[in-house]
């Protein structure tokens, strides 16, 4: 039972830091980057630079607490199995 | 059909105020029919709210935790977006183009971290309110507990305040109708759907005042889309729109509207400001007392995760579309650049917001065109006047009202509720009458209700009577960010994910992170004093809170390295947050 849920709180770190990385890279590094893209247009969007920071890291915000949300909601289905068994032994 | 189900009662409430509108425009012509159309839509909500009463406790601090993840990420996204994310940050964008995008990051960007770092941890302790929260964490420790109620009400009472003159403007701005009285009317609403029956009403209302509110907001976005040919997807279309305006800045010789660093933001500027500033919302939107309760409110830790997911969604929505908007109002205005005045002067939208002070042109060269820098605009147009802009019908421009009152009202409500709910639990029912019953509670909570909006609503009057106190007021808000990043946040993340943190270095953090922030504000924001500069760069009052931030994390941890651990009972409570049921 310790060890299940010591196991668990060691993914728990794991994913944290993971997302942790992800959303320093959309807050910090991709908009301090931005710049560096003045004048790169792709299809109709405007320059880069601003439609990084208007659109493109909110879109990928959103879509990181989504899969964050569904592994550990899978995680936590898995300790709960886990548990129950450890139950029935 | 039961007519008292909160649906059927909103429909037939909705159904009664179109027909009343189209009414009384009918008998008594536009300006009747848009006042209508705007203080119906607040009997709308009431009529939801009086559905939902209740006098339960429960119902009161965290509506039962019984919301439904995406209806609870609605009513954040309502909660979170006020009255100046709908009226004014669109304006900012097109008055400083590159420079006010942090406004767009840091107000997002912050639910991604809070996802993963608070969220779902803040639901699972099974507390009721911030404080409460904290107290657990600091082994029962009182003093924690009224400082986290005493920097609850340092940010929300400004907050409040410049929701109420929100009210007032969006009046003033759409029906011109005194500011002033009108933040009456807002506060009359505001309080009665909390004092039904607090989280539980007010949520529900804030779900409705979401779609209303976003829905308002991109529908004038959408018809001037139309008639520039940005359809289907503005959104993924405005490059050509954005370098139109730029030839017409390169024309005149301005600073490109996409030009990075070149305008200052919250006093500072160049880029190591800029991000800060964004970063400073970040942190600060993660501490914010009206959004962190909202995490108690849903029905599992799951739900949790994923009500943050739709709520940064709903938010979303708005703060993407904000830049399509600043570009769309900027074409509009640079189109006119260049053009002899007596044809700018019988442009019709032109005519029509002269006289309100939010357009001023004057002819400074006497050559008869009209320059750029003839053409001076309140950011606040962008929004209110877009309507005009494009000869849209009249109904439009008071249903664009009808948004931007939903954003502020929904804002207000949070903010009044955190208050209350957190004087009636963390301080009476925690220190004065720990006996207290239900009923009496609820009194309580009802009773401070009023007493806060009162308050609320007699500052909000004066800020607008006194435009010198209106500024603070807007610098206040901003500030609200810093406290909160400098004085929750770090905290909050420290006390999940270590376990050695306890009561003194909570305290000594707190406190570190306010005498970092606060002599800042008072020196360079209020004194005025030039502000510190870092490689090169000035940093604002706002961007330094980034220094608080980290200073109550360094404070917080040394402190608790120094001083004994919490002990078993601590630490178990912890391990109850980490883990799944």
């Amino acid at each position: 039972m310790v060890d299940v849920k010591a196991y668990y709180w060691r993914r728990v770190r794991v994913i944290t830091v993971i997302f942790l990385i992800a959303w320093i890279t959309i807050a910090v590094v991709l908009p301090v980057a931005a710049p560096l893209l003045k004048g790169v247009r792709v299809f109709g969007l405007p320059s880069m630079h601003w439609y990084i920071n208007a659109f493109i890291v909110i879109v990928i915000g959103v879509i990181l607490i989504f899969i964050y949300a569904a592994l550990m909601n899978k995680l936590d289905r898995d300790l709960k199995k886990k548990v129950s068994e450890e139950e029935l032994l | 059909m039961n007519l008292t189900s909160p649906i059927n009662a909103t429909i037939i409430a909705t159904i009664c105020w179109i027909l009343c509108s189209v009414l009384i425009t009918i008998i008594g012509g536009e300006f009747l029919g848009s006042l209508i159309i705007v203080i119906g839509s607040i009997f709308i909500y009431l009529v939801l709210a009086v559905t939902l009463r209740s006098t339960s406790v429960a119902h009161f601090y965290v509506a039962g935790r019984e919301i439904p993840a995406i209806v609870n990420g609605a009513a954040t996204g309502a909660d979170w977006m006020s009255a100046a994310s709908y009226l004014s940050m669109a304006g900012a964008i097109a008055l400083m183009g590159y420079d006010a995008l942090p406004f767009v990051i840091g107000w997002t960007l912050g639910y991604t971290l809070m996802a993963f770092t608070i969220a779902p941890f803040v639901r699972k302790s099974k507390t009721y309110t911030v404080p409460e929260l904290l107290e657990r964490r600091a082994g029962g420790w009182g003093p924690v507990r009224t400082t986290a109620v005493i920097m609850i009400f340092v940010m929300s009472l400004t907050y409040l305040t410049a929701q109420l003159v929100g009210v007032g403007v969006v009046f003033s701005r759409f029906l011109g109708l005194p500011a002033t009285v009108s933040v009456f009317i807002g506060v009359f609403g505001a309080l009665a759907y909390a004092w039904t029956s607090g989280w539980r009403s007010i949520t529900w209302v804030q779900f409705l005042q979401y779609f209303v509110m976003i829905i308002m907001y991109c529908t004038p976005v959408f018809i001037a889309a139309y008639f520039l040919g940005l359809l289907p997807f503005p959104h993924l279309q405005y490059g050509n729109l954005i370098q139109e305006i730029e030839m017409r800045e390169m024309a005149f010789n301005l600073p490109l509207m996409t030009e990075p660093f070149v305008r200052a933001i919250g006093g500072g500027k160049g880029p190591i400001n800029w991000i800060f500033f964004a970063l400073v919302l970040m942190l600060g939107t993660m501490g914010l007392p009206h959004i962190l309760v909202r995490f108690y409110t849903v029905r599992t830790v799951h739900a949790a995760r994923v009500s943050v997911g739709w709520a940064l969604t709903f938010i979303g929505l708005l703060y993407v579309t904000a830049s399509l908007y600043a570009a769309i109002a900027r074409h509009s205005f640079s189109a006119l650049w260049g053009k002899p005045f007596a044809e700018v002067m019988n442009t019709g939208w032109i005519q029509k917001w002269l006289p309100t002070g939010l357009i001023k042109i004057a002819d400074k060269n006497a050559d008869g065109i009209l320059q750029p820098a003839e053409l001076v605009f309140h950011g606040d147009i962008v929004v209110v006047g877009m309507p005009d802009m494009f000869g849209m019908l009249w109904v439009i421009a008071p249903l664009v009202a009808v948004g931007g009152l939903a954003a502020a009202l929904s804002t207000a409500d949070g903010l009044l509720l955190a208050m209350s709910t957190a004087v009636t639990r963390d301080i009476y029912k925690r220190f004065i009458n720990p006996q207290a019953t239900e009923t009496r509670e609820v009194l309580i909570v009802r009773i401070l209700l009023a007493v806060i909006g009162f308050i609320g609503a007699v500052m909000a009057y004066f800020a607008l009577k006194d435009p010198g106190f209106g500024v603070y007021v807007v610098l206040l808000v901003g500030w609200a960010f810093v406290f909160a990043a400098s004085t929750f946040t770090p905290i909050i993340m420290l006390g999940i994910f270590w376990k050695r943190l306890n009561r003194y270095g909570m305290i000594a953090g707190m406190i570190t992170g306010l005498l970092i922030a606060l002599p800042y504000i008072i020196l360079v924001g209020i004194a005025k004093l030039p502000p510190i500069e870092l490689f090169g760069d000035k940093i604002g009052t706002i961007g330094w809170g980034i220094f608080g931030f980290f200073g109550n994390a360094i404070a917080a941890v040394i402190v608790s390295l120094l001083t004994k651990p919490e002990g078993p009972e601590v630490e178990k409570f912890v391990e109850s947050m980490r883990l799944p049921d």
